[in-house]
């Protein structure tokens, strides 16, 4: 997994690649920096599989931007990976495109 | 004090020793001389004393003498005139007065007085003066004589010389004080006394004669007249004014009344006065009367001075004495440090080898004294001490030999036991040993024999040690080998053991437990050599194995030895381990033994390592600060069942990767839709990764095998670690908002999504989840 970090302001565009695994999950948690920021944008582009762990990573951060008053967004969502969203009720909850 | 002195040095205390004998010797033979000279001194003195007063004594009397001479010869010239004629007269006066020897320079006074009636109070003075050697004669008339010499009454009138007391004489202005010799005469025998002749003498010079004189320039003269009054003495209070028993009387010195009696009776000797205001001492006085005269003549000296040379002489040998015990210190000093020189060398010496230092060079024997007796007997020591230390070095050198020899083989002891075991579907094995601080002789094996025969051993030399080391290498080689050639168990036992009778005769044996695995079958063939029975698990969990033991290998040659077979199932598993375990102590001395070992063993079904993992763990609480006193050493072997189409993986969530790739391989081989492998990843994941992270304790492993049936496709996972059924988990609410949302529990919930069938299963220690998926 890789990621990527573009930052205008108090927005903030996150490109990641790969699959957000068991192994992954904590090095995304640890590379988010969400503090003071009012929108943040995910770019899902080149994500193949997000599993149960980093499924935990986007809630949190929902949870945080929700906090702060902030918006976030997951863009360029692949199908698949979508439904997985869906399956656990995050595309109520989360803005996904 | 005498503490004091036993702590001082060799050298001080002889010097002390010695100077204090000289200096009591000394002061002895000084007491003695002087007690015994005193007295020489003190007749010396008095001899002495007496001559010089005695000598004085004669010169006054000589003066007297003269004096009473010239007057006597007056008095005969005048004797048988008729009358007295004026020139004659004068021409006595002047021969008498030229008759003087003493003092002729000075004033002599000489005067005849004549009263021609026989009465004393008027008459004729003639007076003759020799001034400065002139003669000056005088005639005149005397109208009352009493009135001018009232001392004249005491004269007795008779033809006899009478001295007068001292007295102020006034045709005499210059030198007044006076003593006169006098004699009254008679012109004829018939008729009455018709005058008197006299000659003065001036006390002047005489004072001054008489004070002048010293005794041995420490002594004094005092003169008195006839009634005791002081003619001459240092005092001016005194002389002319005071008589000796005035003195007597206001100084309260009885003595001076006796000394001045004595002369009156013309009486010579000595009084010891107890006090003197001249010389603030007590004194001596000698005196002496002066016969004609009357008069007393003292000699006086302090005892002090008396005694002085005395004490100068004694403080001179005092002062000797000292001087000489000074030089005498600094000899003995000397001598003594030169003596114990080599003491204090040797005894250096003796401290440097004291401190492990044989550099310090001993002094060569140089004297045949007790210091060369000393240094000789220092070099035998040194000698001695030297090859003992040798001695002492090559033991501790050899010693520390042996050490590192024994942690080598304890190195290549470990070394030599396996720590990788093979990853098998059909089977999983772990052991391991913890040495004791010396080198033990435990042992353990694991090893293929083929592909389809695993073989794991457990074994324990007896003894410690090297020997104990040497004698495990070979057995585990013995057996290693001989079962690789594919013997039957049987053999493979009975061989090693007649090769190990075969290399020592030392009562060197080993416990041992061989088995041997069908890996296909799941039969185990096992052996046991007087080891420790081990524990079988089935279903129904860990039992101890309670076959009879056979002997051990290496006591006798040519046993035949019992082969036991089980028939292991999936799940079984088979646990050896050495008396290290059964027998750790705590420190109370009491043994862990088989029951808790059971007990640990029952209470810890996971994987083969994590039950090593945990009675070690058991056995360490139990013992707790006691020393481990064995080898500890442990093996477990479980039959998984042989099954083609199973992978195993260890248990670990670095594997992720691994897993998912062979699930989709497996998939694609068997032509799975892209959406249900999908699915099927999604689901494999979660499930992989949760019994890497949580299922045993220590590690394990997990099962994977797949499998199509009735148009599903089926992937179980099986583990051996605690028991979980994922499925009794609640799924999360998915309805709720972002802040109410949990974050975990999504896994199990996304596997129950992705799959269409989800079966959970415990069986035999085992942990079974199955997930499906139709096919088309």
């Amino acid at each position: 997994m890789e990621l990527e970090e573009k930052r205008e302001g108090d927005k903030v565009i996150y490109t990641i690649t790969g699959r957000i695994d068991t192994n992954m999950a904590p090095v995304l948690q640890q590379g988010l920096h969400l503090d003071g920021v009012k929108e943040v944008i995910f770019d899902m582009k080149k994500v193949d599989y997000v599993f149960s762990a980093g499924l935990r990573v986007f809630l949190q951060a929902q949870k945080q931007m929700n906090s702060q008053n902030g918006t976030m967004k997951l863009i360029n969502v692949q199908d698949s990976v979508k439904e997985l969203f869906n399956i656990v009720g995050f595309t109520g909850i989360m803005d996904i495109e | 004090m005498l503490k004091w002195f036993r702590r001082q040095s060799l050298t001080f205390r002889l010097s002390a020793g010695i100077l204090l004998c000289v200096f009591f010797g000394g002061m002895a033979l000084l007491y003695f001389v002087s007690h015994y000279s005193q007295p020489i001194v003190r007749s010396h003195i008095e001899d002495l004393a007496q001559k010089s007063l005695q000598d004085l004594s004669a010169r006054l009397s000589s003066i007297g003498g003269e004096t009473e001479a010239a007057a006597l010869t007056m008095k005969n010239t005048l004797k048988g005139l008729k009358t007295s004629d004026v020139n004659m007269m004068r021409n006595i006066l002047q021969s008498a007065l030229q008759t003087l020897t003493y003092d002729k320079s000075d004033t002599s006074h000489a005067w005849i007085y004549v009263f021609p009636d026989g009465e004393v109070v008027n008459g004729t003075l003639y007076s003759g003066i020799l001034e400065d050697g002139e003669f000056v004669f005088k005639a005149s008339y005397v109208d009352n004589f009493y009135q001018k010499y009232p001392w004249f009454k005491a004269v007795p009138k008779e033809e006899k010389n009478f001295w007068s007391e001292p007295y102020i004489d006034e045709e005499h202005p210059q030198k007044p004080w006076v003593v006169t010799s006098l004699i009254p005469f008679k012109f004829s025998e018939s008729a009455e006394y018709t005058g008197l002749v006299a000659v003065s003498i001036d006390l002047d010079d005489i004072q001054k004669d008489v004070l002048a004189r010293e005794f041995q320039s420490g002594g004094h003269y005092l003169l008195t007249s006839r009634d005791g009054l002081y003619i001459a003495h240092p005092d001016e209070n005194i002389q002319l004014k005071k008589t000796i028993f005035d003195l007597a009387r206001e100084r309260k010195l009885p003595q001076l009344d006796d000394a001045g009696n004595a002369i009156k009776n013309g009486l010579s000797g000595s009084i010891q006065m107890p006090y003197s205001s001249v010389y603030n001492a007590s004194v001596i006085f000698f005196y002496d009367s002066i016969s004609d005269l009357g008069w007393g003549l003292y000699l006086v000296f302090s005892q002090k001075v008396f005694f002085e040379p005395l004490i100068k002489f004694q403080l001179k040998v005092v002062t000797s004495l000292l001087l000489g015990l000074t030089a005498l210190f600094i000899l003995i000093s000397w001598i003594c440090h030169r003596s114990t020189k080599p003491l204090l060398a040797l005894s250096k010496i003796a401290i440097q080898y004291g401190q492990g230092d044989f550099t310090a060079d001993l002094p060569e024997k140089s004297s045949q004294d007790e210091i060369g007796i000393m240094t000789e007997a220092f070099h035998k020591m040194r000698d001695n001490l030297l090859s003992y230390i040798d001695v002492i070095k090559k033991n501790a050198a050899e010693k520390q030999r042996d050490k590192s020899e024994l942690e080598i083989a304890n190195q290549i002891q470990q070394a030599a036991l396996p720590k990788r075991f093979p990853l098998h579907p059909a089977f999983e094995v772990y052991a391991s040993m913890l040495p004791a601080k010396s080198v033990g002789g435990d042992f353990y094996d694991a090893f293929f024999i083929d592909d389809n025969h695993f073989a794991v051993v457990i074994a324990d030399v007896s003894g410690k040690g090297i020997p104990a080391a040497l004698y495990m290498m070979t057995t585990k080689t013995l057996i290693k080998n001989i079962a690789k050639t594919g013997a039957p168990i049987a053999d493979v036992i009975q061989q090693a053991n007649n090769e190990l009778c075969g290399i020592t005769d030392a009562d060197m044996f080993v416990t041992a437990f061989l088995a041997i695995l069908d890996i296909k079958t799941g039969v185990l063939e096992y052996v046991n050599a007087g080891h420790n029975s081990p524990f079988y698990k089935d279903k129904d969990g860990y039992k101890m194995l309670t076959d009879k033991h056979d002997i051990v290998l290496g006591g006798l040659s040519n046993i035949a030895y019992h082969v036991h077979k089980i028939k292991m199932k999936k799940g079984d598993r088979l646990f050896l381990y050495t008396d290290g375990i059964s027998e750790g102590q705590n420190i109370h001395g009491d043994f862990y033994g088989e029951d808790r070992l059971s007990d640990c063993l029952n209470n810890t079904i996971q994987s083969t390592e994590d039950t090593v993992y945990f009675v070690f763990n058991d056995v360490e609480r139990f013992s707790a600060d006691a020393e481990q006193s064995d080898d500890m050493t442990m093996l477990e072997l479980r039959y998984d069942g042989a099954d083609e189409n199973t992978h195993v993986f260890a248990a670990d969530v670095k594997n992720t990767d691994d897993v998912l790739q062979f699930i989709q391989d497996d998939m694609q081989k068997n032509h799975l839709p892209e959406q249900s492998a999908y699915k099927m990843i999604v689901a494999s994941e979660e499930i992989f990764s949760n019994i890497a992270q949580y299922a045993y304790s220590k590690g394990g492993m997990a099962h994977i095998s797949t499998y199509i049936k009735d148009g599903f496709y089926y992937i179980q996972y099986t583990d051996y670690g605690r028991d979980y059924n994922p499925l009794l988990k609640g799924d999360p609410n998915i309805t709720e908002t972002a802040e109410k949302r949990r974050v975990g529990g999504l896994g199990i919930f996304l596997v129950k999504k992705m799959a269409d069938k989800v079966t959970y299963k415990r069986h035999n220690g085992q942990n079974i989840l199955t997930i499906g998926i139709k096919i088309a």
